[in-house]
């Protein structure tokens, strides 16, 4: 069932690309206006320090050598990611009368436009995973909404081979970590928790003016900043061994665990960027 | 039909539109803004309300004493054009708890235009000279030293156990375009010739609630009592002892909950790598608390400094 929807999907898709690409080319520029543009994801640092080897908030020294993301779907959103009120829909989604949370919920505005599949990142590679071409809006985009699934869990962009290296994992991160004369090698094997919103990362900022592809070789990139993921990792805290190895697991009872599943799943865990040509 | 007697067909219905709603934009009506806290505050915990329960998930019952707001800067706005229409300066203290009273006034705008207005207000930190209404002159001036908007006072029991906690916080929102709870539209309907009232709710489980997200949320406080120390009182500031990624009992081992299971407090990914305290989670969940005619909601953000 999944795959005869992912091909219709996908027929559909190219369909579409194909009309939007003829009509956008000749489309003057106005508001409302449907584009295409190129989308992709990447690893990067907040700190601008290289992805293989980056200081940490709690001081240590975290070096990769493998480090891979399930991406998708991503969705592009005209509005700003400051919290705004719940819509009256979502407040009547909510379970029980006088039983809501905080109940800030993010005014999003329009959907510029969507990656619906999931794709796999090496985010250890030099150049951007292609995620697509979107056919979208133009307008600039001022805050994305990603999720974070294990491959399978949403619709593949790839073949099945492509999301071997995450191992039926939503992120897979591989190294050292060293403070002080410590040095722990590790193994991150990640499925985030599939309760509540748990897997869905909302209001991160952006303010990228979206390209029609005719106009610009360009794409919007997602960047996921490992050093913010590890930020608050206490690499002490892991304390079982892959069996026969000398790598430590993040297992669920630890901080470390905790930790990362924060980080990667928080707003500040991301960055959108315009990559020219 | 002809256009002439289309024309006296809608003048007549909006005459009666307009009568009907009290919408009238000719004349002119007061509007009175209260401060509640509803029955979590008066009752404490647990307590019912529309038929639900509300209690701690791990059995703590709660009682507050003091609940003081700060609130200034009340504007009715015009909401075609954003035109401030009345303005409350302020601003004024207020201790919900001390009041005596379910409701206490805020402000009343008189002789405002009869038409749906938007509401707008802040919550700034106590000042000197702020207007102080059944607020221990003490607990004032501590929140204008501290730059504190709220403070609730209180305590709480499990067993035998029983933690007061006394928690300022510099909440320092602007709450915009609050969407009226009574009937989930915006602002409010000045009627003519009328006087009508309005409250901001002061939502008190959102300083003990789990998550930061929709959905699964649960009131707890064992968080709290395990910082309380010694003098079994929880300070604002020993809420930052509680690392989020890594919640602590007051023996200093993994907080968890009734079934052995670890407690988690879900941030929704909205805290930054730098505030995963519970400090942080509270003032965030704090901010959000203030709410217009029941639960209807408001644009929160922070005052710029």
């Amino acid at each position: 069932m999944k795959e005869t929807r992912r091909g219709q999907m996908v027929v559909m898709r190219g369909a579409l690309l194909g009309a939007l690409l003829g009509l956008s080319s000749c489309i003057g520029s106005t508001a409302g206006e449907s584009i295409l543009f190129q989308t992709g994801a990447r690893g990067a640092t907040s700190s601008g320090e290289p992805v293989t080897a980056f200081k940490t908030r709690l001081g240590w020294t975290v070096r990769l050598s493998r480090a891979h993301l399930a991406l998708g779907p991503v969705t592009f959103f005209e509005g700003r990611s400051y919290f705004e009120q719940a819509s009256w829909l979502s407040r009547m989604m909510v379970k029980t009368a006088y039983a809501h949370a905080v109940h800030s919920q993010i005014d999003t505005g329009t959907v510029l436009g969507e990656v619906p599949e999931q794709f796999p990142i090496d985010l250890l590679a030099k150049t951007p995973a292609d995620l697509g071409v979107v056919f979208g809006v133009k307008g600039t985009c001022r805050s994305v909404e990603l999720e974070l699934h294990p491959p399978g869990d949403g619709y593949l962009g790839l073949d099945n081979g492509a999301y071997s290296a995450l191992d039926h994992h939503a992120i897979v991160l591989e190294g050292v970590a060293e403070k002080d004369a410590r040095q722990i090698e590790f193994l991150a094997q990640l499925i985030i928790p599939q309760e509540g919103r748990q897997r869905i990362v909302s209001a991160i900022d952006a303010d990228v003016a979206l390209r029609n592809l005719s106009d610009s070789k360009g794409q919007i990139v997602v960047d996921a900043l490992l050093d913010q993921w590890v930020a608050n990792v206490d690499f002490d805290s892991l304390s079982a061994k892959l069996p026969g190895s000398e790598r430590y697991l993040f297992t669920e009872e630890t901080q470390a665990f905790r930790a990362l599943v924060a980080g990667a799943r928080s707003r500040f865990g991301y960055r959108v960027t315009w990559l020219g040509e | 039909m002809t256009t002439r007697a289309s024309s006296m067909l809608i003048a007549v219905a909006l005459a009666f539109s307009a009568g009907c709603t009290g919408e009238d934009t000719a004349s002119s009506g007061d509007f009175t803004l209260n401060l509640t806290g509803g029955k979590g505050l008066m009752q404490g915990y647990p307590h019912d309300e529309g038929g639900v329960t509300q209690a701690f998930a791990d059995g703590w019952t709660l009682t507050f004493q003091k609940y003081v707001v700060v609130v200034s800067n009340v504007v009715l706005r015009d909401p075609s054009t954003q035109d401030a229409v009345q303005t409350f300066a302020g601003p004024v203290a207020i201790d919900l708890r001390s009041a005596g009273t379910e409701n206490v006034e805020i402000v009343t705008f008189n002789e405002v235009a009869a038409k749906r207005l938007d509401l707008d207000f802040d919550s700034p930190a106590a000042t000197a000279g702020i207007t102080n209404k059944h607020v221990e002159q003490a607990d004032l001036d501590e929140m204008v030293q501290k730059g504190w908007s709220t403070l609730v006072v209180g305590e709480a029991k499990k067993g035998t156990d029983t933690i007061k906690f006394r928690i300022g916080l510099p909440i320092l929102s602007r709450y915009t375009q609050c969407i009226n709870g009574n009937d989930q539209t915006r602002g409010v309907a000045i009627e003519a010739n009328k006087s009508v009232a309005g409250f901001i709710w002061a939502h008190t489980p959102h300083m003990f609630w789990d998550t930061l997200s929709l959905g699964d949320e649960d009131l707890r406080f064992d968080a709290f009592a395990a910082v309380a120390g010694a003098d079994s009182m929880v300070e604002s500031d020993e809420l930052k002892q509680q690392n989020l990624t890594d919640l602590k009992d007051a023996q200093g081992q993994p907080l968890k909950d009734g079934s052995g299971k670890v407690v988690v407090y879900n941030d929704g990914g909205l805290l930054a790598p730098s505030k995963q305290t519970l400090y942080d989670f509270v003032v965030f969940g704090v901010r959000e608390s203030l709410h217009f005619n029941g639960i209807g909601l408001c644009s929160a953000r922070p005052l710029s400094k």
